[in-house]
């Protein structure tokens, strides 16, 4: 093979290794923020999609002047994709059809990376592990979707002691996980 | 890395906008707060799946039985009267046995669940148990796997009132006759 041809394969491929980082770097990031503000996967899902395309198009047109401003940008990408959403559906619509290369991309991705083990049989046997009242707020608060007020008058506590409860179950639920996952 | 609490905050909305923009700039700059927060936003999708695959016991709300009922999952329902038995079986679809006990909460400020076996030994107890006092009720969610694991038996639950003053009470004792699947 002629060498400026090796040379040009060795460029592309070394380019689609940094691609497939920064998605794997910014994809739970973005997917994050989504949920937190959209309230739901499939909504983050997309935002995903639309956001590392827009990423991956500035990083191959050359315009990522410092890469250390990466982080701000996919922020500020995210925070401008969810305000025009909650203005309009319809240019979403034509973003998430520009945006399919990346879903082949990110497809490969949860094709390559290694599956968590039984994530959600470690949770159900890490919900077991804390305390009934704890095990309550976990169920009122993500299954019934009730907020801190709502939960205080049902189980007649404070909103503040609703707040602390909460909080330490979150953190016992992180480490039986993260137990079970080392 | 920002404390765990913090990322707690924002992630349930707790957080002033100010204070949510400042987590969100840090999560988008470290590793491991970025675990945290997918950590704990991931929890919703994760926890409601649990909930309706009937993967965990859980003492029950009235919000929690309003929406297991809107929700549509497969559930056995049962409602006991102090000192009162009734029958009860497990189906093979079932999620959960919901079991609404009827009680005197007067003066009570804290319940102590226990559930006992035909010897009298406790199989499992609740040391502050969720109870409705407008409905005057306390609500149980068993899991369709545990009571489906179940032989033929009687299962005793006994309720105990406590209050701020350090007085408790007996509140009353529930049964539930058990037919195993395949009456074993």
């Amino acid at each position: 093979m002629p060498s400026h041809a090796r040379d040009s394969i060795a460029r592309v491929t070394r380019a689609a290794e940094a691609e497939a980082a920064l998605c794997r770097a910014f994809a739970p990031r973005i997917r994050a923020y989504g949920l937190r503000h959209l309230g739901n996967a499939a909504d983050a899902d997309d935002l995903v999609q639309i956001v590392l395309s827009l990423l991956l198009d500035k990083v191959r047109t050359g315009a990522v002047d410092d890469p250390a401003r990466l982080p701000s940008f996919v922020l500020g990408v995210c925070r401008n994709t969810v305000s025009d959403w909650r203005r309009t559906n319809t240019r979403r619509r034509n973003i998430l059809e520009r945006a399919a290369p990346t879903m082949q991309l990110l497809a490969q991705l949860d094709a390559d990376a290694q599956p968590e083990p039984l994530a959600r049989d470690r949770l159900a046997d890490c919900l077991q592990t804390i305390s009934q009242r704890q095990r309550t707020i976990v169920m009122l608060t993500y299954y019934a979707q009730r907020d801190g007020a709502d939960i205080a008058t049902e189980l007649g506590m404070t909103p503040g002691n609703v707040r602390v409860t909460r909080h330490r179950a979150l953190a016992a639920l992180r480490d039986c996980v993260k137990g079970g996952a080392s | 890395m920002i404390p765990f609490e913090q990322l707690c905050g924002w992630a349930l909305g707790e957080l002033s906008t100010e204070e949510a923009e400042s987590v969100e700039e840090h999560v988008f700059e470290c590793d491991e707060c970025a675990r945290a927060a997918t950590f704990l936003t991931e929890l919703g999708p994760r926890v409601t799946g649990i909930a309706r695959a009937g993967r965990v016991r859980f003492a029950l709300t009235r919000a929690l039985a309003e929406h297991i009922a809107a929700d549509q999952l497969p559930v056995r329902q049962y409602e006991i009267n102090p000192g009162d038995t009734v029958p009860c079986q497990a189906t093979s679809d079932q999620a959960y046995a919901i079991t609404r006990l009827n009680v005197d909460l007067a003066d009570v400020d804290r319940v102590h669940m226990a559930i006992l076996a035909p010897d009298g030994s406790v199989i499992d107890e609740i040391d502050d148990a969720p109870f409705d006092a407008q409905e005057q009720a306390v609500w149980l969610a068993e899991t369709g796997d545990a009571v489906r694991a179940l032989p033929t038996m009687v299962i005793r639950i006994r309720l105990t009132g406590h209050s701020h003053r350090g007085t408790s009470r007996e509140l009353g004792v529930f049964g539930l006759s058990h037919t195993g699947l395949g009456g074993r």
